[in-house]
């Protein structure tokens, strides 16, 4: 948009930007790092892998001692499950809402709005001790059924679903498909772009959530949050670059899916922005 | 908020009993867990936070009105001492982790919105990264680097004087500056998408018409730029407050002890309401669940004020 600039404004420009990409980037390498070097280096200033066969060494004992592997496999769990049944719910709502007029609407419109405006950490007692109450603690259904109300998902979704024509509605009805059926074979393959982008979202959200899953957990289920944070405390002495090599582990899922799915991140995260 | 189903939907025939409850039986599934673990819950925590329910009492709960909020606010008990402490904090952490957060996000959006192309998804990747790591890691990577021995950016502060001989996760004000850093690191990619996607949505004739007039750089930004995305900047305000009001693991990772009462710090240096709501539960007081729910209907009132002072002031404006 702007042409006409100086090599000198051009140059400070850049500068911001290059330093605040490595203060986002630096502490990711640096954990590779550390993690991939001899024991005897200093845990500080070592900027260089020297020792790749101990990072792997730790890393196997993260993933054994460490109870990295019995997290990863819980928290893949009730965040696959959860997103699984809040896709479906919430798709569900967005058709009806999208496509359809029935009576008390708006009231139903206004309750998921208002979803919105109530973090979950007002009513955490309750529900929490409700769970417990109803035996479903540290089950995957008892950590996932609370977080697939995403009122956040049912605005996503229903951008998407906004973009597709009422007539394709209109035909299939035409041609005397059902109400439901309308739904998984017209609409469902069709909003194949917002399925993935709210799973991606979801994905990471669920996957770095923290209060619930400690909350109800512990036993059968161990959440990687609820794993990590029990390897910083101070209470039991881990070596260092095990747990480097833990949060490494921890943060492979989310960077995958980042990279993988880069778009759809940043094109959900504007979403939720411009709607919320 | 209007959406567009409003209008196409009124070529839908709205006749059919029938077609009314297929609809209401797509919505069943999500409003059942809706009212079961979300609206349910908040009204029941409205209720017990007037009791003294707590996980100990066979004998029953019993209605003691607002005991729990006196309590909480005015008796100078145990619990009560740690949650002013956490409110204190909070006024503390809220507006600067907001005001310093914000500024810099704005500013790397004005920056990277100079750029085009390549250049610019590649700043746009990058500055993304933080906030895609769970906030457990990015805990787990700051307690390393403010670690006063061997913490890379905590040991290179000491030396030009910030901080020096100082346990930041420990100290006064340096507790709640770990936590500002931390959430700063992490919230500044997200609010920079959002103000980048509203930069990038104004229309270039604008700034073709200032150039033609002569106008600089810097007074684009101050008579386009910011006012035209003013809408997205009140958005990304008030969800930064709702977010920071309610803080919870960052300093709860920070501060992890097997001693629920550590939890926070030494004097509660790095302690937050949701952290002493979390401790309410498992600390075996009398009344000790009562008072957690007292406690989250306080931040419940909180937010709520804060979010509709904001609206009211944003109608004013218009």
């Amino acid at each position: 948009m702007v042409s006409k600039k100086t090599w000198r404004q051009k140059t400070a420009l850049y500068g911001i930007l290059i330093i605040w990409v490595i203060v986002c980037l630096f502490p990711l390498y640096n954990l590779i790092a550390t993690t991939f070097s001899s024991d005897s280096s200093d845990l500080t200033r070592t900027f260089v892998p020297n020792d790749l066969a101990n990072g792997i060494k730790k890393i196997t004992s993260a993933f054994t001692d460490g109870n990295i592997l019995k997290s990863t496999i819980s928290t893949l769990g009730y965040t696959v499950f959860t997103i699984v049944g809040m896709v479906l719910i919430c798709l569900l709502v967005s058709y009806e809402f999208t496509f359809y007029q029935f009576p008390l609407k708006k009231i139903f419109h206004g309750m998921i709005l208002a979803a919105m405006m109530f973090p979950m950490v007002l009513y955490v007692i309750p529900l929490y001790r409700f769970v417990v109450q109803i035996g479903i603690s540290d089950t995957i259904p008892g950590i996932a059924a609370p977080l697939m109300v995403s009122s956040l998902s049912v605005f996503i979704l229903m951008q998407f679903m906004e973009d597709l024509p009422l007539s394709f509605v209109e035909s299939a009805r035409i041609d005397g498909a059902g109400h439901f059926s309308t739904f998984f074979r017209i609409i469902f393959p069709l909003m194949r772009n917002g399925i993935i982008t709210t799973t991606v979202l979801m994905f990471l959200n669920v996957w770095g959530a923290y209060l619930w899953p400690s909350l109800v957990s512990g036993q059968r289920i161990v959440p990687m949050s609820f794993t990590i944070a029990n390897l910083l405390s101070p209470n039991f002495y881990v070596d260092p670059r095990v747990k480097y090599a833990a949060m490494l582990l921890s943060a492979m899922p989310p960077m995958l899916i980042y990279m993988f799915f880069q778009r759809y991140v940043i094109t959900g995260i504007t979403m939720s922005g411009i709607k919320g | 908020m209007e959406h567009k189903a409003d209008q196409h939907l009124a070529r839908i025939p709205k006749y059919k009993l029938q077609q009314y409850c297929m609809c209401y039986l797509g919505l069943l599934p999500f409003f059942a867990l809706f009212f079961t673990f979300i609206a349910v819950p908040l009204f029941q925590g409205i209720a017990m936070s007037l009791t003294d329910w707590s996980t100990k009492i066979r004998g029953g709960i019993h209605f003691t009105g607002l005991t729990n909020y006196l309590y909480l606010l005015t008796s100078g008990g145990t619990s009560s001492q740690r949650f002013l402490k956490s409110l204190l904090n909070l006024l503390v952490y809220v507006p600067i982790t907001i005001t310093i957060g914000l500024s810099l996000a704005l500013i790397l959006a004005l920056v990277v919105n100079q750029f085009r192309g390549r250049t610019h998804s590649f700043f746009r990747s990058s500055f993304f990264v933080p906030t895609v790591l769970p906030l457990y890691l990015c805990a787990g990577i700051w307690q390393w680097y403010m670690n006063s021995t061997s913490g890379l950016v905590a040991s290179n502060l000491a030396s030009i004087g910030i901080g020096t001989g100082v346990t930041w996760n420990q100290s006064p004000g340096y507790a709640i500056a770990v936590c500002i850093i931390i959430d700063v690191w992490h919230a500044t990619g997200f609010n920079f998408i959002i103000l980048s996607a509203g930069i990038q949505n104004i229309s270039p004739d604008y700034y073709e018409a200032s150039e033609i007039d002569g106008a600089t750089i810097w007074q684009q930004m101050r008579y386009i730029t910011l006012p035209l995305i003013e809408p997205i900047l009140f958005f990304v305000v008030t969800y930064g407050f709702i977010s920071a009001l309610q803080v919870y693991d960052i300093p709860r990772i920070l501060t992890q002890n097997t001693n629920i009462n550590a939890i926070g710090g030494p004097n509660q240096v790095m302690l937050f309401p949701v952290m002493e709501m979390v401790r309410n539960v498992y600390n075996g007081d009398k009344a000790g669940l009562g008072r957690a729910c007292a406690e989250g209907v306080m931040l419940m009132l909180i937010i709520m004020s804060v979010t509709l002072f904001q609206f009211k002031r944003r109608k004013k404006k218009v």
